[in-house]
């Protein structure tokens, strides 16, 4: 497949000057946060649906790939154009079109940034909790494509749960709009849930009305240090045995911490050897009862410190802290394999067991945190990936991480996806019937397989 | 202390942060005017996979240098270093602004010629009829479309200045480093700083060998030309004895403290550490009487807080000498970034209205800052929408404060009379 002379003409008369093939652009357009790339023939910035669905008819009548791209900021190379293809570079096409305070609801182009569409909902008193790390500079179009997550998924989910209506493009070109603008419907499958992270391999989303909330009122935080990780993790499991609902339960552990205080000066007890931060939401007084109830839990459960943020300022610097976590890492080593695993909440303190015996096994520098309340673990493997000896040894690390993983009935991506990274493990989850269904799938939507081909599934 | 440019592109690590603060990104929303993609560009330029077209100038030249990407980014990238060393490459290559480099090189390390350039300047402006002063004005500086530029001072610091101010004795001394726009157009700046220092007991030497920092010819990739104007400064600055080299200008400033010990080859470069002017006195500061008629915002000039890290500062300063009040965008760039705005007029335009919004909104009497091509920038915008807001220099407003202490209760007499 392969962008002919005609073809890009027709492009140029479609998209004007929203419309390259020279090389600035193809380069700007080739990577996404793996530090991947591919090599696309050319990249256009669409304005609207019709643009969009122009671009894939043609896809499909002159054979070439098409890669939706919102900030490729995705960790698992989503965004990673197949080799001639065109890609859709959403950033233009970035409007928030409306915000339904009556049936709380938004209108959003795929361009728009997480973070601005929280902003703007929250001057209402509105709530759009879907935050993964990324959301400051991170699109709407990709959070659904990857089905994006964040700190927030105990209590209120991930970007599926938030998604009502698509407006989309098939993989033959048509214009379609799934779901509904109610919170009931069962009329018909559920391709909205479908479309949601599926990678921008069935539809190109082109506008999406999403659910909002109404802004919690209160926020109480806390931070609580142990003396062995699974403590911590035994914690976590203890707040929600005791029928509480933290928006946030985050778990560092004590590598982790001890390079939080190389890197950044962060001062913790000396014998702490994980940390967790507990944040309640809701109504003020409430919130004051709820972080006191789960102080006293991980009291009883052993914290050698439990501190609580009393101030916005001191609880932005807790969060300010979680968030040097990713900068901090990078000052141990230039490269990383980060991945995001899910198991069971109660497996947590296990399948840090197996990392650290993992780790030790292949001589690798493992820092681990987690959205813990979710069962959500971000293992990190520090490496220097041009020595290729310790890249190739982080690789099989992975994989037995991965095998353990599926071995807890847990799953090999919370919220990144499997993209071309993780594709090769697909079917260590997958299998083969599912797989098969999955594949027919593609083929309903995308029956030339014009969109974003090479992604999830393993190469045959 | 040479910096190794492909270990820093490699530690980009794509994640796409700089997306969110890049002033030339969220007016253009093109990967090619962003850290990220700007990195990927000069990675295949040093690699040879691309050569230096005219887009490849655009999105190399059209970045302000604000370094607020480099200020945020998690993988702690000198994006300064490497954009400086793709325009270093490119401009021996294409050589874009070549005619903006022959005039610089001339002029800038030849202060006679300077200043002859300088007031050549100013009488055409006044020769000529009236109706195409406008044009004149910005004749030399054919880039500043549509710009006001300042006027140009009587009389340059450098050529009626003193060499020293403040008792021979003083137990502290400093140097003082004006910057080209204060030496030429704002001498009330060096004078407001010098009578500020020397209001706190500190003897103030303005070296008279000063040339320009070098700030313009390191944006246009010409690092020679900026090694001559740091040798000529380092001398300038040499054997004084001062216990700092003091900047009102935060391009310098950052300029003096980040680039000089890297293209001068050694720590310490001027013989004493440079400091921001507001760096440099808040220690000295105390309350003043607080004129609390008068409101006070703080303009971020973006080399003083994403380069220097000086933001604590200037707020205490005003907070004691003033109605002092922070408000949402007071770290927005005004969009003048010295040569970015000679040759993206347009887009400093677009991103200078975002600032001069959130003034507006803010709408204090006074905006401090601590930048000449802030000051430049925000006058000229803010009075061509006819706003009523002055704009200072932190060391104006610091010598009226001095100014009103001094005459004490009379002005609150004053006050009261306007009042009634």
């Amino acid at each position: 497949m392969r962008l002919t002379k005609d073809a890009a003409g027709e492009l140029k008369r479609i998209f004007g000057d929203r419309f390259s093939a020279d090389a600035e652009d193809l380069i700007g357009a080739s990577y996404d946060a793996t530090k991947l790339s591919g090599s696309p023939a050319a990249v256009v910035w669409p304005l609207s649906t019709e643009e969009v669905a122009r671009l894939v008819k043609l896809a499909n009548r002159e054979k070439f790939a098409v890669v939706a791209r919102g900030a490729a900021s995705g960790l698992t190379g989503g965004a990673v154009p197949a080799a001639g293809s065109v890609v859709v570079d959403f950033t233009r096409m970035d409007r928030i079109l409306d915000i339904d305070r009556r049936n709380l609801t938004a209108l959003v182009e795929p361009g728009v940034v997480v973070g601005t569409l929280q902003k703007e909902v929250e001057k209402l008193g509105l709530f759009y909790p879907p935050d993964p790390a990324s959301d400051e500079y991170s699109t709407l179009g990709g959070n659904i494509a990857e089905c994006a997550g964040g700190l927030r998924g105990l209590k209120y989910g991930v970007t599926r749960d938030y998604v009502l209506q698509l407006e989309a493009v098939t993989g033959a070109g048509d214009i379609i709009h799934t779901g509904s603008n109610t919170i009931k419907s069962v009329t018909g499958y559920d391709l909205t849930r479908l479309i949601v992270g599926s990678e921008g391999t069935l539809v190109i989303v082109t506008k999406a009305r999403l659910k909002l909330i109404p802004l919690p009122e209160a926020l109480a935080t806390a931070v609580a240090y142990f003396v062995t990780p699974r403590a911590a993790g035994e914690t976590a499991s203890a707040i929600i045995e005791e029928r509480l609902l933290p928006r946030a339960l985050e778990f560092i552990d004590g590598p982790t911490m001890a390079v939080l205080t190389k890197a950044k000066g962060y001062k913790y007890p000396a014998e702490a050897q994980a940390l967790l931060i507990i944040e309640m939401d809701g109504g003020a007084q409430q919130v004051k009862v709820d972080i006191g109830k789960a102080v006293a839990v991980a009291k009883a459960k052993g914290a050698i410190l439990v501190e609580e943020a009393g101030t916005a300022d001191e609880r932005n610097d807790v969060w300010a802290m979680r968030k040097q976590i990713s900068p901090a890492l990078y000052k141990v080593t230039p490269d990383r394999v980060n991945e995001d695993i899910v198991v069971p909440r109660d497996r947590i303190p296990e399948m840090l067991d197996a990392i650290a015996e993992i780790g030790r096994k292949y001589g690798l520098h493992v820092c681990n945190y987690a959205h813990v309340g979710d069962g959500n673990l971000h293992v990190n493997f520090l490496i220097d990936a041009s020595d290729r000896e310790q890249a190739e040894r982080a690789e099989k690390a992975v994989e037995e991480v991965f095998k353990v993983t599926i071995g807890f009935g847990g799953t090999l991506s919370g919220e990144h996806g499997i993209g071309l990274s993780k594709k090769s493990f697909l079917a260590l989850e997958v299998a083969p019937v599912e797989m098969r269904l999955m594949k027919e799938m593609k083929r309903v939507f995308d029956p030339n397989g014009i969109l974003n081909p090479g992604k999830i599934f393993p190469e045959e | 202390m040479g910096i190794d440019i492909e270990k820093e592109i490699a530690k980009c690590s794509k994640c796409g942060k700089c997306r969110s603060v890049c002033p030339v990104f969220i007016e253009t929303k093109t990967e090619g005017m962003v850290a990220r993609g700007r990195v990927s560009l000069a990675e295949a330029l040093f690699a040879g996979d691309i050569s230096g077209t005219a887009k490849m100038r655009r999105y190399l030249w059209g970045c302000l240098k604000c370094l607020r990407c480099a200020d945020g980014c998690p993988a702690a990238v000198d994006f300064g270093a490497i954009i400086g060393e793709a325009r270093r490459r490119l401009g021996k290559r294409v050589g874009m602004p070549w005619m903006a480099r022959v005039g610089m090189r001339l002029v800038t390390p030849r202060r006679r010629l300077f200043d002859f350039s300088v007031r050549a300047m100013a009488l055409a402006e006044k020769v000529l009829p009236r109706r195409a002063r406008g044009k004149v004005r910005h004749l030399p500086f054919m880039f500043f479309d549509g710009r006001g530029m300042p006027e140009i001072a009587h009389r340059s610091v450098l050529t009626s200045f003193d060499e020293y101010y403040g008792p021979k004795d003083a137990a502290r001394k400093v140097a003082l480093f004006l910057g080209c726009l204060v030496n030429y157009a704002y001498p009330e700046v060096a004078l407001a700083m010098i009578k500020v220092l020397n209001h706190y007991g500190v003897g103030v030497y303005v070296p008279k060998g000063q040339l320009c920092c070098g700030t313009p010819a390191l944006s246009l990739g010409d690092e020679d030309l900026a090694e001559r104007l740091g040798r000529a400064n380092a001398k300038a600055f040499a054997g004084l004895g001062v216990e700092a080299i003091v900047c009102g200008c935060a391009s310098g400033g950052a300029t003096l403290k980040s680039e000089y010990p890297r293209i001068l080859g050694r720590e310490n470069p001027l013989g004493a550490p440079p400091k921001d002017f507001s760096e440099y006195v808040a220690p000295f500061v105390t309350d003043s009487k607080r004129n609390t008629a008068v409101s006070i915002a703080w303009h971020d000039p973006c080399h003083l807080k994403f380069v220097q890290k000086i933001q604590r500062q200037p707020r205490e300063i005003l907070s004691k000498v003033g109605n002092f009040g922070d408000f949402e965008g007071a770290d927005l760039c005004c969009g003048m970034g010295g040569v970015f705005s000679a040759f993206f007029h347009d887009l400093s335009m677009k991103i200078a209205a975002r600032k001069t919004q959130a003034i507006e909104n803010r709408a204090p009497d006074v905006l401090a800052t601590g930048c000449s091509g802030c000051i430049l920038q925000i006058r000229d915008r803010l009075s061509a929408k006819g706003s009523a807001v002055r704009v200072m220099h932190i060391a104006q407003v610091l010598a009226e404060a001095i100014d009103a202490d001094a005459k004490g209760p009379r002005r609150e007499v004053e006050r009261r009379a306007s009042e009634n």
